[in-house]
């Protein structure tokens, strides 16, 4: 049992997806800091007003001491952006986090305090190496253990867990009650957001927004466990992505659904340049192709690379070969690209459902 | 026998699960359940009014409402000096008197900020000699239940 506990802080990881993590983290402390800077120029500073600290014996610092905070963290957010002592950084920016939002109760919320408890957590995390201001790439085949970065994974699951935990035990969430009200609380938004409204008013109704609450409450305990195993990931991640951002179509969640969205990142296979993506550098549709894979391959997956013509070749304008080398052309080549590159992956399932459905593009089909 | 660092592992992750395990099995009893990880916990609503207790020179105590959380107390035979709420309470959700509004974080979390904010109110009109003290009066609708009235009072203005 402790081996086997030890062996899941120890994993192996590249440190660039934890790098990437740790750059995507840092831009939402510092978006996350933007209200309070803009509301202390213009002279507005909580602590002047009502507000509730956590505990009585904390002290709110004065304007000053609080700039002062603020502006540090600011600093602190930059450094963890570019990879400038990004653990410390990290460490530092959880602390004085976590202080602020003890300060004030009034102004507690999940999305804020997840963010600092996965701040805090991947101090201890291989975040350093890579996307690092002055340090060159991490070569693919380098290892650090994962250390804070597993805690940060398992703090994911404990979140879903908690979540669904307090619906199930609620009859209102059970029913559908709660989510019905909500829905009709945030239509205005969701239509906002290109929801059709009838769309919404169907939901709101007994049966579908039950069924919808059972659905979500099965779908954070889903995540809590299938993440964590290899055969489930990947459907485990696209549902998910889908999950948070119908979230965010419709609820009012801060920074939450890019904040979950980023820590995802943590679960994909760490493998560097274990593909390679050939296009037909003669097509400018080859050359197009190549150049957008370049920009959104941000796990760095990719060896994009102009194929020297051969058989396979000869009628694709562009051919993905696997990990395994096996390679894949026409609709498996968008599969697997929709698998591997971020922005691609919410078309991932149903490119996947087609391509199970017309069994093409498989140019060396496994076993 | 386990190396050293693997036990230090170990129990630095069963550590972290219990930290987190002990904070969402307490959330309960806080208003907000901070730290419990209770998502879209509620779709409750409440409705709540500002009112202030004066004393008449004959000794007896009558309510009058704040409209939109401001009154105006007579000196000197000007116009007065004007209070506000708002000076005061920036939260938005603490500052909406009179209208229905989406019970962020659960109707316990407002109540219980609703009572705070109105007690520390009362410590912010020195110059107010003709109020007793201020009363929150309104009501919650717990996931869209019937309406639960609740009153929170203030200590004494200027004692």
């Amino acid at each position: 049992m402790i081996r086997r506990l030890a062996r899941f802080v120890d994993e192996p990881v590249h440190p660039h997806v934890f790098g990437l993590v740790r750059f995507c983290l840092g831009v939402l402390l510092l978006r996350g800091l933007l209200p309070g800077i803009q509301e202390l120029s213009r002279g507005v500073y909580f602590g002047d007003f009502f507000h509730v600290p956590f505990f009585p014996w904390l002290t709110t610092p004065s304007r000053s001491a609080y700039a002062l905070v603020l502006g540090t963290r600011a600093l602190l957010g930059v450094l963890v952006v570019l990879g400038v002592s990004a653990r410390p950084a990290l460490a530092a920016s959880g602390v004085l986090g976590l202080y602020v939002l003890l300060l004030d109760r009034t102004q507690f919320h999940h999305n804020r305090y997840s963010l600092l408890l996965y701040v805090s957590l991947l101090a201890f995390a291989p975040v350093q190496r890579t996307l690092a201001w002055s340090q060159p790439p991490a070569p693919p085949e380098e290892r650090w253990p994962i250390h804070g970065g597993a805690l940060a994974k398992l703090q994911i699951a404990i979140v879903y867990v908690a979540s669904a935990g307090s619906k199930l035990v609620d009859p209102d969430w059970r029913d559908g009650t709660v989510l019905a009200l909500r829905l009709g609380t945030w239509a205005g938004r969701a239509a906002e957001r290109g929801v059709p409204n009838a769309v919404v008013q169907w939901l709101s109704q007994p049966l579908p927004s039950s069924l919808l609450a059972r659905g979500a409450i099965t779908t954070e305990l889903f995540l809590a466990f299938a993440l964590f195993r290899p055969r489930l990931r990947v459907p485990a991640l696209w549902i998910g992505c889908m999950f948070h951002l119908l979230i965010e179509l419709t609820s009012r969640v801060e920074a939450f659904t890019w904040l979950t969205l980023a820590m995802y990142a943590t679960f994909v296979t760490h493998d560097v340049g274990a593909r390679t993506f050939h296009y037909d550098g003669s097509q400018p549709v080859g050359r197009i192709l190549a150049r957008l894979v370049r920009l959104t391959d941000w796990f760095r997956r990719y060896r994009v690379q102009p194929w020297r013509p051969d058989a396979v070749a000869g009628a694709h304008a562009i051919v993905i070969q696997r990990r395994d080398g096996t390679r894949a052309t026409g609709l498996s080549a968008w599969v697997m690209a929709a698998r591997t590159l971020p922005l691609l992956f919410p078309l991932w399932a149903p490119l996947a459902l087609l391509e199970s459905a017309l069994r093409s593009g498989d140019v060396n089909p496994r076993s | 026998m386990f190396a050293r660092a693997d036990v230090v592992k170990a129990f630095v992750l069963l550590g972290w699960l219990a930290l987190q395990g002990t904070l969402i099995a307490t959330a309960g009893p806080r208003p907000e359940h901070a730290f419990g990880f209770r998502m879209f916990g509620e779709a409750s609503t409440l409705k709540y009014s500002l009112y202030r207790v004066v004393r008449a020179p004959d000794g007896t105590q009558r309510e009058l409402k704040c409209d939109e959380g401001r009154y105006r107390i007579a000196k000197g035979g000007g116009e007065g000096v004007a209070f506000d709420w708002h000076d005061w309470v920036k939260t938005p959700a603490l500052g909406t008197f009179d209208r229905e509004i989406v019970a962020s974080y659960g109707v316990a979390a407002q109540r219980s900020r609703l009572a705070a904010a109105v007690d520390s109110f009362a410590d912010q009109v020195p110059a107010d000699r003709e109020t007793a003290r201020f009363v929150i009066r309104g009501y919650s609708r717990r996931n869209g239940g019937p309406p639960e009235p609740f009153v929170f009072e203030s200590h004494a203005v200027n004692p």
